[in-house]
């Protein structure tokens, strides 16, 4: 299997490894010990953390930043982003992206988590996603009338 | 030597060994070969990972379990309604809008290297963040999580002007 978008289990980095010869220095032996953590740690984490991370500012509006998990050479444009209204965004991911041989594969958020930064107490950002390629954010000051403002946008798919 | 089990346990860089490894002989054919530069970098990568990557992820309802990713348990991810989640997991409907989490003590980590067999290992999270996923929008919501225990969670999600409301929840534990 390739990487991201798909996200390989352990057992896609192949078996457990065993040493030829036991390792005698450190600095210069790498060991069956260091590569089974290297796989194991690496498959616990791709499954884990999220495939997106957007920092968006409702008054611009636009996306300021964008780390996508499946586009590691940064070569990808930025999502497609809606301003829908005041507080009121919508971005919506493609329905394939390209893995590290080249090939399409489905993507689809499945979970989102989205943070204000650097605005007063009590505002507070509601992702929902009811489409299948969208997530949208409403965002509410602490009288819920709605409001832009910078939000750190994490998007969980597969 | 590796010196940590990995998940459910953070292994940072120095668990990889030691710091800076360096090659026996020069890089002929860097196609063919892995090299110390290569092991340095996916080592410290590796332990930056391991430090700030959530232990579990978990989109869910009080009866539904819609997709759950947990770092130790490598083979699947969860699609489950009414219960069929895995054994180290429970879901308990605590009241309207309120849900609790609750983990294993213990959980099968990685496989011993000398004898494959996976170990069993301490679950223990130290902090969380929870978030409801509105399955329709304007709901406005306003959610908090409260660690009850280090495998015990509760998450309450209010709508605005209308109080308590059962909406999805997603939760990432760390």
């Amino acid at each position: 299997m390739s990487g991201y978008p798909n996200i390989p289990t352990r057992q896609d980095f192949g078996p457990e490894m065993e040493n030829v010869r036991p390792p005698v220095m450190p600095t210069r032996d790498l060991s069956a010990g260091q590569m089974n953590l290297s796989f194991w740690q690496t498959a616990g984490a791709g499954r884990t953390l999220p495939q997106a991370l957007i920092l968006f500012d409702g008054t611009i509006p636009g996306i300021v930043s964008q780390s996508l998990a499946f586009d590691p050479r940064q070569e990808l444009g930025n999502i497609t982003f809606v301003d829908n209204g005041v507080g009121d965004y919508t971005f919506t991911f493609a329905s394939t992206y390209k893995d590290q041989r080249g090939a399409d594969v489905a993507f689809a958020p499945l979970g989102a988590i989205a943070v204000p930064q650097n605005v007063a107490a009590g505002v507070e950002a509601s992702p929902t996603l009811i489409s299948g390629q969208d997530v949208t954010i409403e965002v509410v000051d602490a009288a819920s009338a709605p409001l832009d403002a910078i939000i750190l946008l994490q998007v969980w798919g597969g | 030597m590796a010196t940590v089990s990995g998940w459910p346990n953070r292994a940072g860089r120095n668990n990889f060994g030691v710091d800076d490894m360096e090659d026996e002989r020069r890089t002929v054919d860097s196609r063919k070969e892995f090299n110390a530069d290569q092991a340095n970098l996916l080592f410290g990568q590796d332990g930056a990972l391991g430090l700030i990557a959530p232990k579990a992820v978990f989109l869910a309802t009080d009866t539904t379990l819609i997709y759950g990713a947990f770092s130790w348990d490598q083979t699947r991810y969860f699609n489950e309604t009414s219960g069929g989640w895995p054994s180290y997991f429970t879901i308990v409907a605590t009241g309207t809008g309120i849900i609790t989490f609750n983990f294993a003590s213990t959980v099968l980590g990685r496989p011993d290297d000398v004898t494959g067999t996976p170990q069993s290992e301490p679950l223990t999270f130290a902090m969380g963040h929870a978030q409801a996923n509105l399955s329709s929008s304007g709901n406005r919501t306003r959610t908090t999580i409260v660690r009850n225990t280090a495998i015990s969670f509760t998450t309450s999600v209010i709508r605005d002007g209308t109080g308590a409301i059962d909406q999805p929840v997603m939760v990432a534990l760390f």
